[in-house]
């Protein structure tokens, strides 16, 4: 034994009998794990969180009990674009938004407006058709990856849960696709070659001017 | 070595003592695992109420594919055309022959060929076997019961590819499948999609966007790029904390309402229908359109926060045009001694030439 490991208390016979007496009795409360008491400062927010998410919950109660808002779900209930059409429609917001902001943004010519306005909208069309394309693509494979990880985890993840992963299998192949494309590849890449051509676009219609 | 042991003392006491209170709880719970332990090789057969009460989603005519793909009998009929075809056969090969004695067996097609009768001398037995099993399943779950044998042949058909895709890995036992990250990370972004995406596009727009910004060539000067980046890295960041801020609580709350919709809905057509199907499209209609509700204010506080990103991420201050070299250049008023549109010191202005 290490002589750092010895203490005093080791030779105490009332210690030993003491600890001794709390192993052997079966009658003894069993000492159950300390349950973490949350501080009140972080459980005035907690609570406050918690009201917040019921008072949402009802609202949102309401709003799918409209019959006309049920009526989109049922008629979607079968689609397989509905995400993908989503994040499309999410996009599009976004990407008209900032046309607008082009066209009216008075530092810049009413020439050179135009040409970045329809440059923004080209690109959000481009970007759109190769979200689809490669989705399309990849969909078959990603529906095999899906099978796949059912079938390995079928006897080891509660079928709920894996359910709900199996479902995350198509949610994650969705975003990372379309986020990818609308958000590093559209950028980097198709905006500035759409710029590049609205330059030339521009150059070629002032020599034919002059 | 009396240390340790008084040092467990408390961690088995517990143990033992609700052991010796209910011991017949105990046995039920060793004859539990070793089932599970049974079950988790091959046979699935009856495994309702042990380990999944409910098939999973995925399913080819109602039938979850993992479930075909742990059968015993796929199993076997998997196994039988790998050694009629040879070891190093491709999986495609495998998928097209049984999918071609499946069609003759239940009387789809009439056409055969060589491989097609050797194997079904060899192993028609298995295929027949197959169909059988994947009706007992039919049957088992209720599912459009009794289907036409045409329709059959063609599920079967379906059941069959989408299981032997998934069959090689069933086989193998892939760890990178069972790996808990992988888990982790594909429930979440059934759980909370919105959040999901923003975190995804934390690492594209923080990381790779303005990697590639910087290091790309092109005629762009250096202070438009960190500008570009800038502006990168602040929609990433705003996308996240308005992700994690507003979709968290909303998805949490929509959890609790598809739940239970019950407690929370007065129609009762509204309430079947979630149960029947409409939960997800529910989920995806409310979640993306708070995302596209907050398209505005994020464009905004995105804006918003590009200059402090660029002075203190990239250590640059955008220059305002009256302070830059170029102005001054151009400014032909400080020419003039007794200009009033700039603040000069008096010795200027009594400067009237050099003849009196």
């Amino acid at each position: 034994m290490i002589i750092s490991q010895i203490s005093p208390n080791m030779n105490n016979y009332k210690t030993i009998l003491k600890e001794a007496n709390q192993r052997v009795s079966f009658t003894a409360a069993p000492i159950l794990p300390k349950t973490p008491q949350k501080s009140k400062f972080f459980k005035y927010f907690t609570d406050r969180y918690d009201k917040a998410i019921d008072k949402t919950a009802i609202r949102l109660g309401k709003l799918i009990n409209n019959k006309d808002v049920h009526n989109i779900f049922e008629r979607t209930k079968n689609s397989k674009y509905l995400f993908s059409n989503l994040m499309t429609f999410g996009s599009f917001v976004l990407s008209s938004l900032y046309v607008i902001r082009t066209l009216t943004n008075k530092s810049l010519d009413e020439k050179k407006r135009k040409t970045l306005a329809i440059n923004q909208a080209a690109v959000f069309g481009v970007s759109t058709a190769m979200c689809y394309t490669v989705d399309g693509i990849l969909n078959k494979k990603i529906t095999q990856f899906a099978n796949r990880f059912e079938a390995v985890n079928f006897n080891r993840i509660e079928a709920e849960k894996l359910s709900k992963c199996v479902k995350g299998v198509g949610i994650a192949g969705k975003i990372i696709i379309f986020d990818t494309i609308y958000r590093f590849i559209a950028p980097v890449f198709v905006t500035p070659i759409a710029n590049k051509l609205g330059d030339r676009v521009n150059e070629k219609k002032q020599l034919n001017q002059k | 070595m009396i240390n340790s042991l008084f040092k467990d003392s408390h961690i088995t006491q517990p143990f033992r003592h609700s052991n010796f209170s209910n011991p017949e709880r105990s046995r039920q719970r060793s004859m539990l695992t070793n089932e599970a332990r049974e079950y988790s090789t091959a046979t699935v057969k009856n495994n309702q109420g042990i380990i999944a009460k409910n098939p999973a989603e995925i399913s080819f005519s109602g039938i979850p594919v993992g479930r075909l793909a742990n059968e015993s009998v796929l199993k076997n009929l998997y196994t039988k055309t790998r050694e009629f075809l040879g070891t190093e056969a491709k999986h495609k090969n495998i998928v097209k022959l049984v999918i071609d004695a499946f069609d003759f067996v239940s009387g789809n097609t009439k056409d055969t060929n060589e491989q097609l009768t050797k194997y079904l001398n060899l192993n028609e037995e298995h295929v027949k076997n197959v169909i059988k099993k994947t009706e007992e399943i039919v049957k088992e779950e209720n599912i459009n019961d009794p289907l036409p044998i045409e329709k059959f042949g063609k599920e079967v058909k379906k059941i069959f590819t989408s299981a032997t895709e998934a069959y090689p890995a069933v086989e193998k036992g892939s760890k990178a499948l069972k790996n808990q990250w992988l888990e982790d990370f594909l429930f979440k972004a059934d759980k909370n999609n919105v959040t999901f995406s923003a975190g995804f596009a934390i690492l594209l727009t923080c990381l790779l966007r303005p990697a590639s910004i910087m290091t790309l060539p092109g005629k762009k000067n250096k202070d438009d790029k960190k500008y570009a980046s800038a502006h990168s890295i602040a929609s990433g960041v705003i996308g996240y904390c308005i992700a994690t801020a507003v979709s968290n609580p909303v998805t949490a709350a929509l959890d609790k309402v598809l739940k239970k919709p019950a407690d929370y809905i007065t129609n009762k057509s509204i309430v079947d229908g979630l149960k029947k199907g409409s939960k997800d499209p529910a989920k995806a209609w409310i979640t993306r359109s708070v995302d596209i509700a907050m398209a505005v204010p994020k464009a905004v506080i995105t804006i918003a926060l590009i200059p402090p990103i660029l002075k203190y991420v990239f250590g640059w201050e955008k220059k305002k045009k009256n302070d830059s070299l170029d102005s001054l250049e151009h400014n032909y008023a400080l020419l003039n001694f007794k200009s009033t549109s700039l603040p000069q010191s008096k010795a200027f202005q009594n400067f009237t030439g050099g003849n009196r």
